[in-house]
């Protein structure tokens, strides 16, 4: 079992003397995680080379078209859950280390001798099944089955072959009790590989082993702290962990924090410099750079708790305003227009009328930046703006995933102050079409799930065929939907919107139920037993184990299979 | 003689005329691309400077023969030579900096958009003149000097590339080969991307 | 004024950061008024403007150049508009084939002008190279000399100081406006005033030592955009 827990020596210091290949799937995680490897690389000159992949097949034809000139590849976020030496076919020289989030990793790539090796933090524990359960027994059970013929043989040799008879019955005892034996290791084998892939969920992020690996290398600073915080806060935000966990390396973050932002003097802070300090952050999305009403209607959480798509929720929601006290001129003005009193006191009017209005979880702990003077950024806003680079509509899923990538280097903050503004346009995109859905009622429970399409030729239709921003509008909408109908709480959402109109295919994304604690999800288990049953065209190349592809004709056959399948369960 | 000088030049109000032409092109294509080389136009300006010629040399026979007052006419043909003379000069001379410019900045190779504005003798001018800059470059250390590289003082070993366009396989001068797609990104040696940067194959990202 | 034709011809080097050997290989300057650069384009369009001159002599069977009179030679008295390359050849300090006059716009009444405001005069509409070929007209032998030297100066000093200004501080493109009343040698100094402070702009924002694409890339990127 190769599973490397000591980062620094089996896993920096083997790769910093090669050209190394970078494989990276292009979500906020990852792109963290990447950005940290290239600042270590950089230091110390070490030659590398980014390619970004979105799915297996473009894995495989990265890796076959770089292979044979690299001897050590990195797999970022890709390739944990599929079988890589099948897979890639890679040569005896060359080493692959996969630094995935995604659980549960394929034992094939864990169990590997030596070269596939997976990259966990330090303390870190993996629960696999043993090796014995999966592997060497059935070599063993054969070997044991020649052993006792071998062993018959000499026995032979010493007794009488008056008990011939005997003998025949004995080997033919000894033969059927090694079969039993290995039909019950295979069944018990079958068991115990259902439980293990039987959900998905997601462990330690990416971009928070790569700042691990950092700190040990004495090579940490504010700038890769907050990358670090940026993936851990997607974990948060895009729902792959759960608020416990977060909390855990939170907590585990803020010894960092206080060790690189001592603060001396306030007085001090120079035009380049980043300080990071702890803040209670509001489910706002974007407050500080748009205008509270703007940012109150479009936020999910405040928009499905007053249900701004309904005549009262509105009401509802200027009421808020006018109980926390605050104009709606001022509201509709620029958060930072806004006059200095009420910008001040926002926080403590917000929290104080919240819990009025039922707005219980509004504030959770997170981290934010300060930048020189100017620019104040909160790790929601960075997540927000990062997310609405990498799925810019406009290019190319490689050409958005460089822009972005550059767009977390320091001196290119007015990149992240330019995604903002395309996140803030994505989000009214989301609420809009949330507020289509319920008003004309295209949400459909049919029991065990609910689900929704989107319709070809809806306008911002280009924003939703990508996954990330699939996801978010599938969060938004179960949210929408369960504020109405409170028994849909326990029943997962599923979401359809076109792709490729070319093609014809369609991209599905499912995000669990609301109350599902532990976000451990089987959609990807559900989703394959469904394709199967009803032979769809659907390919399940992404790495996202919620998001798969297929044609859009075979859709209706498809959701039929699910339903069967989940009520059976 | 002079009626046939008459007809030639009918429409054209002054002597100079298409040199200065081919001057005024060559100074608004300055920001742009080279443009092809005129042949038509010299052509017809040596043509020029030929009957000019001819003329004046009747002319300076028949002053020696004894006639009188030719001598202003001589002159003003003789000034129109040297202008002509002095626009095909500044032509070619300028087409020639402009292709040495090239040389210096993008490269030995030309590539095709480059070779179609040239003529044949500029072509085998710059071959020349790389020859020349190669044997200079050669002879000035023991293993050569490539002064083409470092135009600016470089500051670090190693440099982080996008690539603009699908290249192909790289090969580095320790024998690893990267292969340079579009839409990756690249740390490599400062000193061998260089002028791949300077040909707009890679992107130098800060 | 010459050195100033100089920088012309050099022009490319400063948009390349490269040092191109043009920059380095500086012909010696001319004197003012003199040949000039003998290879330097901008010199030969200064030249071809036209100045008023009189032919004192016949001049035989060149009567076509003559617009307004038909005959087979340029009588002696004729009045023509002569490139100016043409007329030093023939009006020089020592050859009297014709008599130079000066064009209207270097005249006393437009040097009146300038000498008021110099600001507000358009020199691109006055000829594009106003300096250069008022430069060269000092050649001749006539009355105003001194006086057209001293007006060209003064008109220079005033100009320049609201010129470099401009430069150094205006980047919108507002700026077209201002550049289309300068003539040729005030547009080179003003190209270069734009062009270090961009520079300077650059080293600011750390970006100093990036590598650059070439300027024929450069140029292809542009065109390809604008396509």
């Amino acid at each position: 079992m190769v599973v490397i827990d000591r980062v620094k020596e089996d896993f920096y210091q083997r790769i910093s003397s090669d050209h190394v290949l970078v494989l990276v799937y292009p979500d906020v995680d990852s792109l963290c995680a990447c950005k940290i490897l290239q600042t270590l690389f950089k230091a110390d000159n070490t030659q590398y080379t980014v390619v970004c992949v979105s799915g297996i097949s473009q894995l495989k034809t990265a890796f076959t078209t770089h292979h044979d000139k690299v001897r050590s590849v990195v797999l970022i976020n890709c390739g944990g859950g599929a079988k890589l030496i099948e897979l890639l076919q890679p040569e005896e020289h060359i080493c692959i280390f996969v630094v995935d989030s995604v659980r549960p990793l394929e034992l094939d790539n864990v169990y590997n001798k030596g070269q596939v090796h997976i990259v966990l933090r330090e303390g870190e524990v993996l629960e696999i099944p043993d090796f014995d359960d999966i592997y060497d027994s059935d070599q063993q059970a054969e070997e044991d089955g020649e052993e006792e013929g071998e062993e018959f043989f000499s026995d032979e040799e010493v007794e009488d072959s008056v008990t011939g008879g005997k003998r025949r019955r004995r080997e033919g005892e000894a033969s059927y009790e090694a079969r039993r034996k290995r039909h019950l290791w295979r069944r018990k084998r079958e068991e115990i590989l259902y439980k293990y892939s039987e959900f998905n969920y997601h462990s330690t992020a990416a971009s928070l082993v790569l700042y691990e690996l950092a700190w040990r290398l004495t090579r940490d600073n504010n700038e890769l702290l907050w990358l670090a915080i940026t993936g851990l806060t997607e974990q948060l935000l895009h729902e792959k962990t759960d608020r416990e966990m977060y909390v855990t390396e939170m907590h585990r973050m803020q010894p960092h924090v206080l060790r690189l932002n001592r603060s001396e003097e306030e007085t001090v802070s120079a035009i380049n410099t980043m300080k990071i300090n702890f803040v209670e952050e509001l489910r706002l999305d974007l407050y500080r750079h748009w205008t509270i009403y703007d940012s109150l209607c479009n936020s999910c959480y405040t928009a499905c708790k007053f249900k701004v798509w309904s005549l009262k929720g509105h009401k509802n929601l200027l009421e808020f305003l006018a109980d926390m006290g605050l104009p709606l001129v001022q509201c509709k003005q620029r958060f930072s227009a806004m006059d200095v009193q009420f910008r001040e006191n926002f926080r403590s009017w917000i929290d104080r009328s919240a819990a009025k209005f039922g707005l219980d979880n509004m504030a959770y702990g997170s981290f934010s930046a300060q930048i020189g003077y100017k620019i104040k950024l909160s790790a929601a806003d960075m997540l927000l703006s990062t997310t609405a680079l990498i799925e810019n509509p406009e290019k190319s899923t490689e050409e958005a995933f460089l822009q972005a990538l550059d767009a977390l280097s320091w001196s290119n903050v007015t990149k992240i102050l330019a995604g903002i503004e395309t996140a803030k346009l994505q989000q009214a995109a989301i609420k809009t079409h949330v507020r289509n859905f319920i008003d004309t009622h295209q949400v459909v429970c049919t029991g065990p799930f609910v689900y929704a399409y989107v319709e070809e030729g809806t306008p911002n239709m280009k924003y939703f065929s990508r996954p990330l921003t699939l996801c978010k509008l599938a969060r938004f909408l179960r949210e929408a939907w369960i504020s109405s109908n409170k028994r849909a709480r326990d029943y997962p959402f599923i979401l359809s919107a076109p792709v490729d109109l070319e093609k014809g295919t369609c991209l599905v994304a499912g995000v669990p139920c609301q109350t599902e604690e532990t976000r451990r999800s089987e959609f990807r288990k559900a989703f394959t037993q469904a394709a199967d049953r009803t032979q769809a065209n659907a390919s399940f190349d992404c790495f996202d184990n919620c998001v798969f592809e297929m044609q859009m004709e075979d859709r209706g056959k498809f959701f039929d299979a699910l339903t069967a399948l989940c009520t059976v369960c | 003689m002079t009626r046939t000088v008459k007809t030639f030049w009918i429409w054209c109000a002054m002597f100079g005329e298409k040199a200065l032409e081919l001057v005024r092109e060559l100074k608004r294509s300055q920001d742009g691309n080279l443009p092809p080389y005129n042949d038509d136009g010299i052509r017809q300006v040596v043509e020029e400077m030929r009957t000019l010629f001819e003329q004046n040399q009747l002319e300076v026979r028949a002053t020696t023969d004894g006639e009188r007052g030719l001598l202003s006419g001589i002159q003003l043909r003789h000034a129109c030579l040297e202008r002509n003379q002095r626009c095909l000069l500044a032509y070619v001379h300028h087409r020639m900096t402009r292709i040495r410019d090239y040389r210096w900045q993008t490269g030995s190779v030309l590539p095709p958009s480059f070779r179609l504005s040239l003529c044949e003798q500029e072509i085998q001018w710059f071959t020349r003149y790389n020859r020349s800059l190669a044997t200079y470059m050669r002879s000035i250390a023991p293993t050569g000097l490539d002064l083409t590289q470092h135009l600016q003082p470089p500051k670090s070993l190693l440099v982080e590339v996008r690539c603009l366009e699908d290249y192909g396989e790289f090969e580095m001068e320790d024998g690893t080969v990267v292969l340079l797609h579009k839409n990756t990104q690249h740390y490599l040696p400062r000193s061998q991307c260089e002028p791949l940067i300077r040909q707009g194959v890679l992107e130098h990202i800060h | 004024m010459s050195s100033l034709t100089q920088s012309s011809s050099s022009t490319p080097s400063y948009s390349s950061g490269v040092p191109s050997s043009a920059a380095h290989y500086r012909q010696p300057p001319a004197a003012a008024g003199g040949a000039g650069d003998f290879f330097d384009l901008g010199d030969i369009l200064a030249s071809q403007q036209r100045v008023p001159a009189q032919f004192e002599q016949t001049v035989y069977r060149l009567g076509f150049l003559d617009a307004q009179s038909s005959g087979e030679h340029i009588q002696s008295g004729a009045k023509m508009e002569l490139p100016l390359w043409l007329a030093r050849a023939l009006g020089g300090r020592r050859r009297n084939i014709v008599r130079i006059d000066l064009p209207k716009q270097y005249r006393q009444q437009q040097r009146d002008i300038l000498r008021a405001d110099a600001n507000v005069v358009d020199l691109f509409k006055q000829g594009p190279y106003f300096y250069l070929m008022g430069v060269k007209l000092l050649f001749f032998d006539h009355m105003e000399r001194s006086d057209l030297a001293k007006s060209l100066l003064e008109t220079f000093l005033n100009r320049f100081r609201r010129i470099m200004d401009t430069s150094h501080h205006a980047f919108s493109s507002d700026v077209t406006m201002f550049t289309t009343r300068l003539d040729e040698t005030e547009r080179v100094l003003f190209h270069i005033g734009q062009r270090s402070v961009a520079a300077m702009e650059k080293w600011e924002r750390g970006r100093s030592h990036r590598i650059e694409a070439s300027d024929v890339v450069q140029k292809r990127r542009k065109r390809k955009r604008e396509d």
